[in-house]
C-alpha cells in the first residue's frame, strides 16, 4: 500500500467532507427550529385545527365544521368588539404617531433645552408595569375625586365620569395607552432622525429653505420606512389591545371597551370555549395582516 | 476507636442521613391558591394542620381573585400548572364542574351534607355528585353610621325596606346617602344586584337550570334597584369599589353599606377614623310578613383540580379548611369570612364584640336573624356579562328597569339556550 492510498483511507471522502461542512450551520440553527417548531408552528397549527371543534379543554374535542366561524359572525357582540377596536385603533394610532413624531422633532432640535431630562421623562411611563399605571389612573379618572376632574373643574370645564360614561370610557384607554406608548416610539423616531445625514439638511438650508420646508420636504420623506415601522407595529398593538381596557373597566360600561382580545378572553379563559377562542384569534390574525398589507402599500409605495 | 469501629460508626451516620433526607423527601408538598384575607387565615392554620399531618407540606400562593380564577381554569384545561386546591367563588364553580376537570367529593363529603346550609351545599352538587369542599358564605347585612341615624332621628333596625328607603329620603335632604349601588354595573356590580334578588328569592334560573320565564319578580326587583340611584336618590352611584366611593365613605357622604360581613375588612382599612361610629344591623324584609330571608355577596368553594398529583393530601387540606369548626372559626375571626360549616357557627367567636362596631358582634345583631335564601347559579361567566351590560344601558338611561330585565331575560335564553 503506498502513501498516498494510506491518506486516501484515513481522510473521509469528499462527499462525505462537503456534507459534514453543510450540516453544521443547520446545527447550530436547529435549537431554535426546534423550538420554534414545539413552541410557535405546533401551536399555530393546533388551535386552527382546534378552531374547527367545540374544544373546552379537559373533555375531548368534537368536530364542528365551520360553526365556530359562523357563529363569530352571527354574533352581534362580536362586531362591536371589531368597531370599538377599529375606532380605538385610528384614533390611538394616529394620535401615538404624531404625537411621537413632533416630540422626537423637537428633541432633534436646536432650539429645545433640558432635552435628557424630557427624553427621561417621557420614556419612564414606559418603564412602569401596567398594575402600577392602572392604580395611578384609576385615581387620576376618578369621578369627581380625581386628579384630571379637579384639573378640568378648576378651568371651569366640564367634568366627565371618564371610566363611567360608555361615551367617554375608550377616551380613558387611549390617554392611559398614548401615555405609557409615547416615550417608545418617540425614541423610535428620534433614533430614525439621528439616522439622517446632516449635510443633506444643511444644504437644503443653505439653499434658501425654511425650517418647515425642510422638515416637509426632506426629513419626513427620508423618515418614511420608520414612520411605516412606527405605524404597522402601533396598528398590531392597537389590534391587540387588552391589559388597559382589562384592568381599568373590564371592558365596560355597557361594552363600550369590548376589544376583540377582551372578547377572546372571555370566550377562552372564562367561558372556557377554547375552539371557538381560538376561530376569534385566527380572525383577529387574519385582520391584523390585512392592516398591516394595507398600511404598507399606502405608506411605503413610494418607498418601493 | 479502632479504624473498624470508625468506619462502622460513620456508616451508621450515613445511613440515618440518608434515611432521614429520604424521608424529608417522601413529605408531599401541595400548593393553595387564594387571596388576602383568605391567605391570612389559611397562614393562621397551615401550621396545625402541618402538625397534624406530618408528611404534608402546604404552600400558600396570594393572587388577585379574579386572575386566580382565570388562572385555575387555564390549569385545569391544559392539566398542567395548576394548584392542588384553589379557592373559587362560588357563583363561578358551575363553569368548573362543567369542563370535568374537577374531583369528585362525593364519597368524602356527602356524610357532611347536613352540616352546610342548603345555599351553599347546592354549588357543589351537580347531579347527585359532589365536587369540591364549600368554604365560607357571605350573606348581606347592613351597615350603618350610628351618629350619622342618632342625629336624624332615625330608628333602627329597619323591618322593611320601606322603612329603609323612608330613612334614606331623610338622609338626602342633608345631601347624605344611605346605601351605595353599582352605577355602571359592568360584570363587578352584578353581585350587587344578586344580593337583592336572592334576598326575595328571585330566582333567574329554576333548579334544573331553564331560565325563568317572564320573571316578574326579578323586574320588580331590577326596578327597586333603579329606584333606590334614579327614583328615591338615597344611593351613592359609583363602580364596584371605585376610589370616588370609598372617598365618600370618608367624607361621610354615604352613611350605609349593604353588604356582608367582609365589609367590616374593607371599612376598618379605608376609613380607621371613623371606628366605633359604625353599626351592622339585619337585611331589611320585602314586606312586613315576608320571610326574615337574606342575599349574599360572594361565598367561595375550595376546588381540587383531576390532574393534582396529590388528591389525597388535597382533599385532606380542603377538608382541613372547609370542614373542621376550629379552622373555620378561625376564618371568621382573621377576615370576618362567615363559615359555611355550620358547627363552627355555634362557636362562642362569632358572639364576640368588635371595636369598630361599637362593641357589637356582627354575627349575632345582622347574620343570625336571618336566613340565607338559595341562588342558582349556572353558567354565571356569560350571564354576569349579559346582566352586567343590561344594567349599564339602564342606568345610562338607554332603557327602562323592564325593558332591561326583559332583555336580560331573552337574551339568556337564546345565548345559553337555557
Amino acid at each position: 500500500m503506498t502513501a498516498a492510498d494510506m491518506l486516501a483511507r484515513r481522510s473521509p471522502a469528499p462527499w462525505r467532507r462537503t456534507f459534514r461542512r453543510a450540516l453544521i450551520p443547520y446545527l447550530f440553527l436547529a435549537p431554535f427550529f426546534i423550538t420554534f417548531l414545539a413552541f410557535w408552528l405546533g401551536p399555530i397549527i393546533a388551535s386552527f385545527l382546534y378552531s374547527f371543534t367545540d374544544w373546552r379543554g379537559v373533555l375531548d374535542a368534537q368536530f364542528v365544521g365551520t360553526a365556530n366561524y359562523e357563529r363569530i359572525y352571527n354574533d352581534p357582540r362580536f362586531w362591536l368588539a371589531l368597531r370599538n377596536t377599529a375606532f380605538y385603533g385610528l384614533v390611538y394610532v394616529t394620535l401615538l404617531n404624531v404625537l411621537a413624531l413632533a416630540l422626537a422633532l423637537a428633541l432633534d432640535s436646536t432650539w429645545l433645552r433640558f432635552k435628557n431630562g424630557l427624553k427621561i421623562g417621557f420614556f419612564l411611563p414606559v418603564t412602569i408595569s401596567l398594575v402600577v399605571a392602572a392604580v395611578i389612573f384609576e385615581m387620576v379618572f376618578a369621578n369627581g375625586v380625581g386628579l384630571l376632574n379637579i384639573i378640568l373643574g378648576a378651568l371651569g370645564l366640564p367634568q366627565p365620569d371618564w371610566l363611567g360614561d360608555p361615551q367617554v370610557a375608550i377616551w380613558s384607554i387611549i390617554i392611559l395607552r398614548i401615555w405609557r406608548a409615547l416615550g417608545y416610539y418617540a425614541v423610535i423616531y428620534f433614533a430614525g432622525l439621528q439616522a439622517i445625514p446632516s449635510d443633506v439638511k444643511e444644504a437644503a438650508r443653505l439653499d434658501g429653505c425654511r425650517p418647515w420646508q425642510v422638515t416637509w420636504y426632506m426629513t419626513l420623506p427620508l423618515l418614511k420606512p420608520v414612520i411605516l415601522f412606527g405605524v404597522i407595529m402601533s396598528t398590531i398593538w392597537a389590534l391587540e389591545l387588552f391589559d388597559e381596557p382589562w384592568v381599568l373597566t373590564k371592558g365596560g360600561p355597557a361594552d363600550s371597551t369590548l376589544t376583540i382580545v377582551i372578547y377572546l378572553y372571555q370566550a377562552g379563559f372564562q367561558y372556557i370555549e377554547l375552539g371557538y377562542a381560538a376561530a376569534v384569534s385566527y380572525v383577529l390574525t387574519f385582520l391584523i395582516v390585512v392592516a398591516a398589507i394595507v398600511q404598507k402599500l399606502l405608506i411605503g409605495r413610494e418607498q418601493q | 476507636m479502632s479504624r473498624m469501629t470508625r468506619r462502622i460508626l460513620l456508616a451508621a451516620v450515613s445511613a440515618v442521613a440518608v434515611v432521614g433526607a429520604a424521608a424529608a423527601q417522601a413529605k408531599t408538598k401541595i400548593t393553595y391558591w387564594a387571596w388576602t384575607e383568605h391567605v391570612a387565615a389559611a397562614n393562621a392554620v397551615k401550621t396545625e394542620f402541618e402538625k397534624q399531618n406530618p408528611d404534608i407540606e402546604v404552600e400558600i400562593s396570594n393572587l388577585n381573585p379574579f386572575d386566580l380564577q382565570d388562572k385555575f381554569l387555564v390549569a385545569m384545561a391544559a392539566g398542567v400548572g395548576g394548584p392542588d386546591v384553589a379557592l373559587i367563588l362560588q357563583r363561578r364553580f358551575d363553569v368548573y364542574i362543567s369542563t370535568g376537570g374537577l374531583l369528585e367529593t362525593t364519597k368524602e363529603m356527602s356524610p357532611l351534607k347536613g352540616q352546610y346550609p342548603a345555599a351553599v351545599w347546592s354549588s357543589i352538587e351537580r347531579d347527585g355528585k359532589t365536587y369540591g369542599v364549600p368554604y365560607d358564605q357571605n350573606p348581606s347585612a347592613l351597615f350603618y353610621r350610628s351618629d350619622i341615624f342618632e342625629q336624624n332621628n332615625i330608628k333602627v333596625p329597619f323591618d322593611t325596606w320601606d322603612d329603609f328607603v323612608a330613612a334614606g329620603k331623610v338622609l338626602s335632604q342633608k345631601g347624605i346617602f344611605i346605601t351605595h349601588v353599582s352605577a355602571p354595573s359592568g360584570v363587578p356590580g352584578v353581585a350587587n344586584l344578586v344580593e337583592y334578588l336572592q334576598s326575595r328569592n328571585a330566582q333567574i334560573f329554576d333548579d334544573n337550570g331553564k331560565v325563568v320565564r317572564n320573571n316578574a319578580l326579578a323586574r320588580e326587583t331590577v326596578r327597586f334597584y333603579y329606584d333606590l340611584a334614579r327614583t328615591h336618590k338615597i344611593a351613592f352611584e359609583s363602580r364596584n369599589n371605585a376610589p370616588e366611593f370609598f372617598q365618600a365613605i370618608k367624607d361621610g357622604r354615604i352613611a350605609g353599606y349593604a353588604v356582608p360581613s367582609w365589609a367590616l375588612f374593607r371599612l376598618q382599612k379605608e376609613a380607621p377614623e371613623q371606628s366605633g361610629k359604625w353599626r351592622a344591623m339585619p337585611w331589611p324584609k320585602w314586606g312586613a310578613n315576608a320571610p326574615a330571608t337574606t342575599g349574599a355577596w360572594g361565598g367561595n368553594v375550595l376546588a381540587i383540580p383531576k390532574s393534582s398529583k396529590n388528591k389525597e393530601a388535597a382533599l385532606k387540606w380542603a377538608q382541613f379548611i372547609g370542614a373542621n369548626d376550629i379552622t373555620q372559626i378561625r376564618i371568621w375571626e382573621e377576615g370576618h369570612l362567615l363559615p359555611a360549616f355550620e358547627p363552627a357557627l355555634k362557636s362562642e367567636a362569632l358572639l364576640k364584640g368588635e371595636s369598630y362596631l361599637g362593641g357589637q358582634s356582627i354575627y349575632e345583631s345582622a347574620l343570625k336573624p336571618r336566613t340565607l335564601n338559595n341562588f342558582n347559579y349556572f353558567d354565571w361567566a356569560k350571564t354576569e356579562v349579559i346582566v352586567g351590560n343590561e344594567l349599564d344601558l339602564m342606568f345610562g338611561n338607554k332603557k327602562t328597569p323592564e325593558q332591561a330585565w326583559d332583555d336580560i331575560e331573552k337574551q339568556l335564553i337564546s345565548q345559553l339556550r337555557r
